[in-house]
């Protein structure tokens, strides 16, 4: 089966961080990618084709998966002549920087910690392989579907992508997400006391469970500061924990 | 070749055969390598998550229960942690690898020789944690291993071997997987000595507390995660939904 030469380039934005670099990031990615489609429109003169992939090595980094955007409104640039390539390439650069922090925070902080959440929530609701599955099938489904999307998007209405996902509003679905997770989380905690068997044990195990779980926090946010000192408002989440713990222990 | 350690549930010596162990820390570090891979080189597409690689490993030595376990353990504590920008978190891909494989291969052990599986999953994590900060700086040292393959390509192209040139991008996975495979090697090899001496060191008193004890790390995830969100609602969103569920279990 032959590839057609959109879905060869998406295919090879798969490995977009495979050679990732201090020094340029995912620029090899990017040139990567595209490469066949350079290879098409200069097939005939190797030097050009050179040069234009020299061109694809500037210094790039966005979100892996919104990559995917940027590549299909270049591969749209590209095609329409090597001016209008080089006007996607100075374009590029501030997509990078803005589909870096939308990505970033939906995918990251928003996606990944909710099905996470939800797949261990799974976990201690009923210890099986459906956690797994829940994981990987819940998590690519959403990715995948929105990395070709944009792509498709990029590819055929070019700067017009930005509408797409602007239009998809990242980050009210993020706060959503966000709901979600600390809903599991909650009754992840509430499934915990369960899974371990707290309930009932002896008067020492409990004090020493809630002392450790108050250094852990502790050290948790230490680190977070640089060594800095806790402020209050950081505290209330372990302070629920353990307030969680405490009523249902005693 | 053999190890001695001492087993608290015979109460005695123990020989172990170092022969399986071996042989199994090289398997999961050639196929352990090639999942850690999704966490950055390819597809990101969860496949490296702590609760799908410690299971894998889990498998791969004969116990995916006690992997899953340690699985969804990490899979909470790690993921507060996020790749933004350039950013390099802990690789805990690895460690759940490591965890997972050790466990399993040690909970395999005649005789109910070691303690119970929460126990042993405890004690597996106090000895992969400390190689933490190890997986950054490998991690690292990759990505800057990585910047020599734009000199590679630059040259490639200058010589006008196009299409040879742009796959030194794909190089950068041989450089994560090499170093995913000799990281593993020394970290289970590392965990399955530590952790028979580790339960010759630990008290007697703490026996009894040792398998509750995991639940510190869910727990240290949860406020993790809960402090990355730093939204007073998602705060009240955690305690209503406790408190709720404390109502529903009284």
């Amino acid at each position: 089966m032959k590839l057609r030469l959109e879905q060869q380039i998406f295919l090879r934005s798969l490995c977009w961080q495979t050679s990732w670099n201090f020094a340029r990031m995912q620029c090899l990615g990017l040139a990567y990618a595209i490469y066949p489609l350079l290879e098409k429109l200069y097939a005939k003169n190797p030097e050009h084709l050179a040069r234009r992939t020299r061109r694809y090595l500037v210094c790039f980094n966005t979100n892996p998966y919104l990559a995917a955007a940027i590549l299909g409104f270049l591969v749209h640039m590209e095609s329409q002549g090597e001016e209008m390539g080089d006007q996607g390439l100075a374009l590029s650069g501030s997509l990078a920087g803005l589909y870096g922090a939308v990505g970033d925070a939906f995918f990251w902080n928003g996606l990944k910690p909710m099905v996470s959440a939800l797949a261990v929530m799974i976990f201690f609701l009923k210890p099986s392989l459906w956690a797994l599955v829940f994981l990987f099938s819940a998590y690519n489904f959403i990715h995948l579907g929105m990395r070709y999307t944009v792509y498709l998007h990029g590819l055929h209405r070019g700067i017009g992508v930005i509408e797409t996902i602007n239009s998809w509003h990242l980050p009210l679905l993020r706060n959503i997400m966000e709901f979600v997770t600390t809903a599991s989380l909650a009754v992840t905690a509430f499934l915990l006391v369960d899974f371990f068997a707290l309930r009932g044990t002896a008067a020492r195990t409990i004090p020493l469970f809630l002392l450790l779980a108050l250094i852990g926090w502790f050290s948790w946010q230490r680190k977070n500061r640089g060594g800095g000192q806790l402020r209050f408002l950081e505290v209330i989440p372990a302070g629920s924990l353990v307030v969680l713990l405490c009523l249902l222990f005693f | 070749m053999f190890l001695a350690f001492y087993s608290v549930k015979v109460g005695k010596i123990v020989w172990l055969d170092l022969i399986p162990f071996i042989w199994l820390a090289a398997k999961i570090s050639i196929f352990g390598a090639v999942l850690a891979l999704d966490r950055t080189a390819i597809f990101q597409g969860m496949l490296s998550r702590p609760l799908i690689a410690a299971t894998f490993a889990g498998a791969l030595a004969g116990n995916w229960e006690i992997g899953l376990l340690l699985g969804a353990s990490l899979e909470l504590y790690f993921l507060g942690e996020i790749p933004v920008g350039s950013n390099i978190p802990t690789d805990d891909t690895l460690l759940a690898l490591v965890a997972g494989g050790t466990a399993a291969a040690l909970s395999g052990l005649p005789a109910n020789a070691l303690v119970d599986d929460k126990s042993l999953a405890f004690m597996v994590l106090l000895t992969i944690l400390p190689w933490a900060g190890f997986t950054r700086k490998l991690d690292s040292w990759v990505r800057v291993r990585n910047a020599r393959l734009i000199d590679d390509m630059e040259t490639r192209l200058l010589a006008g071997e196009n299409a040879s040139a742009v796959n030194f991008h794909l190089y950068g996975m041989l450089n994560f997987y090499g170093a995913a495979v000799g990281a593993l090697g020394l970290m289970v090899v590392s965990s399955l000595l530590l952790v028979p001496l580790l339960l010759l060191l630990l008290p007697a008193w703490a026996w009894p507390l040792t398998d509750r004890l995991l639940l510190v790390f869910p727990a240290v995830g949860i406020a993790g995660l809960l402090y990355n969100m730093n939204q007073k609602r998602q705060l009240a969103v955690f305690a209503g939904i406790s408190l709720l569920l404390l109502v529903y279990s009284l």
